[in-house]
């Protein structure tokens, strides 16, 4: 923040107001929020719980130290979205919060004993791989509220877990891989783009099509926007991984990021935004696979 | 089979390779020396093609680097693969259907465990056995020694002998001189850049003493004991 030129306390105190307006509206826009509340605490939580992180932290401290530092550091994060659902009269939400703030440092502390998780895409390309594996929990998650959603008989929550397995699977593809993970391949770069884009689409699928099958039927009059949803999602998924190799080597640049924003937030951008990163992509891989 | 001419590489104004003229054969074993900083790793990431440079390498191969495997120094491994999925990544990179690794596992390594989680001489020798599993017909291997054990090191001796055996072509670089003197054909010593001097195998032993005394020189004295 500060060297965006805005002082921290500032930063923190405009943050903490856009919080409360943000959970406002979702409190008023929908009566299922406190799902949705858990699923962006359960998200907030693990993203703090990245493996690197936190082996480099079980390496800095001591066993008991460590487990203080991270739940901790949980609490923390837990803790604007436990008193927002205390203050809304969510006490069963707000402490299933608590409990996957304290659970997923033991559950992480587990990971690092090098257990490894089965995934459903054995043999695809890495990213999603590792992303299933950092993220199962929460994957979980997504899961649990999307059977709510079906036992309440609440379309708009279950679509919304739908948006959530795509939106977490860009997250699989936000961080470019070492070089040698793409230099390794003799495709030419059209063909790496190609090969990347399919991976993704087919793996979205496999995590997506329990939700979209559920939701169809469950909410057989809504099939038609279950489908627009998974559609978008998976155009969504992959103008990312066009994004991710329109900057690669290199993580995305500020505008690069900001255009993709816009063209998330304005969708029928995304087909001129499509066509740039994918010229970019292929100018970027030349060199290296080529 | 390989042949370089004239190659060249800076980062910003400091020159790290000068003019380099080699040629690789196949069915021949190279070692490069040379201290640290020498340029040794820049040359290999030049013929692998993963840095740019000035000058030509040429091969009878199309693209070279899909007919190249090369063994980091530190390979890199990412969290949540196992070793297994690592193998079966570099297969499907190379378009080769193999999926049994724990029959051709030589290393013993327990490839269904965390790679990041294996030791030093684990990882080098799962990245050694993934560009091994792809059929190459170069290889490059950076300090394929460093950090392994004492069998393995036997182990990775014979895989370089089998390997010019077959006709494949091998360029290693190791600061341990002996390991280089039993495996080798010609040795090339890299000094600032450029290619200072080159001895097959009757003149290893010149070339060991010569990089002795220019190493210690009169260096060891200038340390207090």
């Amino acid at each position: 923040m500060r060297e965006l030129g805005v002082h921290p306390f500032i930063a923190s105190v405009l943050g903490a107001v856009v919080f409360v307006l943000l959970s406002a509206y979702l409190f008023f826009k929908t009566e299922y929020a406190n799902w949705l509340y858990l699923l962006f605490a359960a998200i907030a939580i693990f993203r703090l719980g990245e493996h690197n992180r936190v082996r480099l932290l079980s390496v800095l401290f001591p066993r008991k130290a460590y487990l203080k530092v991270r739940l901790l550091e949980n609490l923390a994060v837990a803790l604007p979205f436990v008193l927002y659902l205390f203050y809304a009269a969510e006490h069963l939400v707000a402490l299933l919060v608590g409990c996957v703030a304290i659970l997923s440092v033991l559950i992480q502390r587990v990971a690092l004993n090098s257990r490894v998780i089965p995934t459903p895409f054995g043999k695809t390309p890495f990213e999603n791989i590792v992303g299933f594996r950092k993220t199962y929990i929460l994957i979980g998650v997504i899961y649990f509220v999307l059977i709510k959603a079906i036992q309440v008989g609440n379309f708009n929550l279950g679509v919304s877990t739908l948006g959530a397995v795509f939106f977490l699977m860009m997250s699989f593809q936000a961080k470019p891989e070492p070089l040698h993970y793409a230099w390794i391949f003799s495709d030419s770069a059209k063909a790496f783009i190609l090969r990347k884009l399919k991976y993704s689409a087919i793996c979205a699928s496999l995590l997506a099509l329990p939700t979209l099958i559920a939701l169809c039927i469950f909410f057989p009059e809504r099939t038609f926007v279950s489908f627009g949803v998974f559609t978008a999602g998976q155009i969504f998924l992959l103008s990312m991984v066009l994004a991710k190799y329109s900057a690669y080597p290199n993580e995305m640049s500020v505008p690069q990021g900001l255009l993709y924003a816009l063209s998330l937030w304005f969708p029928p951008m995304l087909a001129v935004v499509c066509v740039l990163f994918y010229r970019k992509a292929k100018r970027n891989l030349k060199p290296i696979l080529e | 089979m390989i042949t370089i001419k004239d190659l060249s590489k800076k980062y910003g104004s400091k020159t790290v390779l000068n003019g380099i003229d080699l040629s690789f054969d196949a069915g021949k074993v190279y070692g490069v020396v040379g201290k640290n900083g020498a340029g040794k790793t820049t040359l290999f990431n030049c013929i692998a093609g993963i840095e740019r440079y000035e000058g030509d390498i040429d091969s009878k191969f199309e693209t070279l680097k899909n007919h190249l495997g090369i063994l980091e120094t530190n390979p890199i491994f990412l969290s949540h693969i196992t070793g297994w999925e690592y193998l079966k990544l570099h297969c499907i990179a190379r378009g080769i259907a193999e999926e049994d690794f724990e029959g051709q596992n030589i290393f013993d390594l327990p490839l269904h465990e965390y790679a990041v989680t294996y030791s030093t001489g684990m990882k080098k020798k799962l990245a050694l056995m993934a560009i091994l599993l792809q059929k190459n017909d170069v290889y490059i291997l950076d300090e394929p020694f460093n950090g392994v054990d004492i069998q393995s090191n036997i182990l990775i001796t014979a895989i370089i002998e089998e390997l010019k055996r077959k006709g494949k072509t091998v360029i290693i670089s190791s600061h341990i001189f002996s390991t280089l003197s039993d495996t080798c054909d010609q040795i090339f010593l890299m000094k600032d850049g450029v290619i200072a001097k080159s001895a097959t195998q009757t003149e290893f032993e010149v070339l060991k003493n010569e990089m002795k005394d220019d190493v210690i020189g009169g260096n060891i004295s200038m340390l207090v004991l």
